[in-house]
């Protein structure tokens, strides 16, 4: 499990890539929070986190698929697979190596980015900001990150073009993360049927989370989706190994 | 130590591509894999490998059965016909993970020992894709035997490999072979008689011959040219000749017991007929007659 770990998280970061597009994360995310007039800090007049993390979410879902979409397509691409189906270690063992160096990417980016919120702290009119929120934030990030990457992991092993399976992450992850509180909105709905919807969303629950509270139920659902996805990802991979 | 394959069937949905194929192999043997393009060597050496499990029928080394997954994997070296490596890994570093996902201890000092075992020694620092395909070939063989397994499987392994690597590849697997089962598959018959003490010749899936190379020729054949007739009856006389057969142009298929060497007698012979010889060689029955007869 370690040699595959180390592995997966080398080849990540085995060119400049990776680190392109980590960077790319931040200079896009300090657009949005510090340049661009719709939705700078200096437009709203007042500085919280909440910005920060919409906007972290958003880049999420594009930038934890490049980075890890190639997990398994790479894999049928280069013909490893077959090396991977005969090492002695399980389905389970691999995916959860690759699942791992998948989240090795979402806490660099929560690292990175405590110093763009300790500034964010600093010139808060209020002089300090609610840390209970931002560690709130920061599990939510941690945990729809986490969702993204299992995401990501078991759409590669659907498909060897990695182009394909990098599409499909972003449209379901879409759907997921934002898509369902969209369609919940709209007005066909009855307000039971309007919740039922939008509280399947992951940023409904990832909402939640920025407010400080670590509901069980919201954590609970969340792990529910990494743990599916990671199954879904081994029975696939099982499957084709025959 | 032995590997046992007993009654193994293969079917892909409708189409049953290996049926009833039962062998025991033991230590030291070269096993030659053969058979025509989508006859089911590749099938079979899979299923071996331990890629596969969903057949009918067994497979155990040594009382491990192939089901059983990681402790029978341990037990196997597979070096597939595509060869996959990982293009942008250093050699080192690939067999340095390979070793990892084994749990082999000591794991740098093992890979340098089958680094120079393969003799990849100025190549170790290179990344795999700036390799020829020879020494890829190499870094494969590397991987197989890094554990040390019990049985190495080689499906094509010369595939691609110029004649003086053919060469240095057979001296690799002859010293390798001493205490493993090696299955080798080619289609290069050539190949599979240089290097193997059996065959397993595979046709629509069956198991059509299962030969020991060196008994299978119990008898040898010498191919005799004269400039003149010479009696039957006199070659016939000489030591260890069991039958002459005369063809065209004065030529003679001359049947002698194994290990006997009757050409000096067939020297005089010739001499005392008061003719000449025009060509006299051992003659064998190659694998592609053996091929032919399937």
């Amino acid at each position: 499990m370690r040699a595959l770990l180390i592995k997966e998280i080398k080849d990540i970061f085995n060119n400049w890539t990776a680190m392109t597009i980590v960077v790319a994360f931040f200079v896009i995310s300090g657009l949005f929070l510090w340049v661009f007039p719709d939705t700078s800090y200096f437009s709203f007049g007042y500085a919280t986190s909440e910005l920060f993390f919409t906007v972290a979410y958003y880049l999420m879902l594009f930038v934890i698929p490049v980075l890890t979409v190639s997990f398994f397509s790479g894999e049928y691409r280069y013909g490893t697979f077959e090396t991977l189906s005969m090492i002695p270690q399980s389905w389970g063992s691999i995916v959860t190596a690759k699942f791992l160096a998948g989240m090795f990417v979402v806490l660099l980016i929560i690292l990175i980015s405590i110093p763009s919120m300790s500034v964010i702290g600093d010139i808060a009119l209020s002089g300090d900001m609610d840390r209970g929120q931002i560690i709130g934030s920061y599990f939510g990030l941690l945990l729809i990150g986490a969702c993204f990457v299992a995401l990501s992991v078991a759409t590669s092993t659907f498909f060897e073009n990695s182009s394909v399976a990098f599409l499909i992450a972003i449209v379901i992850g879409f759907v997921c993360y934002g898509g369902l509180g969209f369609i919940a909105n709209m007005r066909i709905w009855s307000p039971d049927m309007k919740y039922a919807i939008e509280s399947m969303g992951w940023e409904y629950h990832g909402d939640y989370l920025s407010r400080g509270v670590l509901p069980l139920r919201t954590i609970m659902y969340l792990l529910l989706w990494i743990t599916g996805l990671l199954t879904l990802a081994i029975w696939n991979l099982k499957r084709r190994n025959f | 130590m032995s590997l046992v394959v007993s009654h193994i069937n293969k079917s892909f949905g409708d189409r049953q591509v290996l049926r009833d194929i039962s062998f025991e192999v033991g230590r030291g043997e070269i096993i030659g894999l053969l058979g025509k393009n989508g006859v089911g060597k590749t099938t079979i050496l899979k299923i071996l490998a331990g890629i596969s499990s969903e057949y009918d029928g067994s497979i155990t080394i040594d009382g491990t059965t192939q089901r059983s997954g990681q402790p029978y994997r341990m037990k196997i070296g597979y070096m597939s016909e595509k060869n996959p490596l990982y293009p942008h890994h250093y050699v080192r570093e690939y067999l340095g993970w390979i070793a990892g996902v084994y749990g082999i201890a000591d794991a740098g000092a093992k890979v340098s020992e089958v680094i120079s075992a393969v003799g990849l020694d100025e190549m170790s620092g290179r990344l795999i894709k700036e390799l020829s395909k020879g020494y890829q070939q190499r870094v494969g063989l590397a991987a197989a035997i890094l554990h040390d397994p019990d049985v190495l499987l080689l499906d094509e392994p010369v595939n691609g490999l110029d004649p003086a690597q053919i060469i240095q590849f057979r001296e690799m697997l002859t010293r390798l072979s001493r205490d493993k089962v090696v299955i080798l598959s080619s289609h290069l018959m050539q190949e599979i008689e240089a290097t193997c003490g059996r065959i397993l010749l595979l046709e629509d899936g069956r198991l059509a011959k299962d030969e020991i190379l060196r008994q299978a020729n119990i008898t040898q054949k010498w191919v005799l040219q004269t400039a003149a007739s010479l009696s039957e009856t006199a070659l016939q006389k000489i030591a260890g000749v069991t039958e002459v057969r005369q063809g065209e142009d004065h030529s003679y298929l001359i049947e002698t017991q194994a290990g006997a060497d009757p050409r000096q007698q067939i020297f005089n012979t010739v001499a005392v007929a008061n003719t000449y010889i025009l060509e006299l060689k051992e003659y064998k029955q190659d694998l592609d007659e053996l091929f032919k007869d399937s």
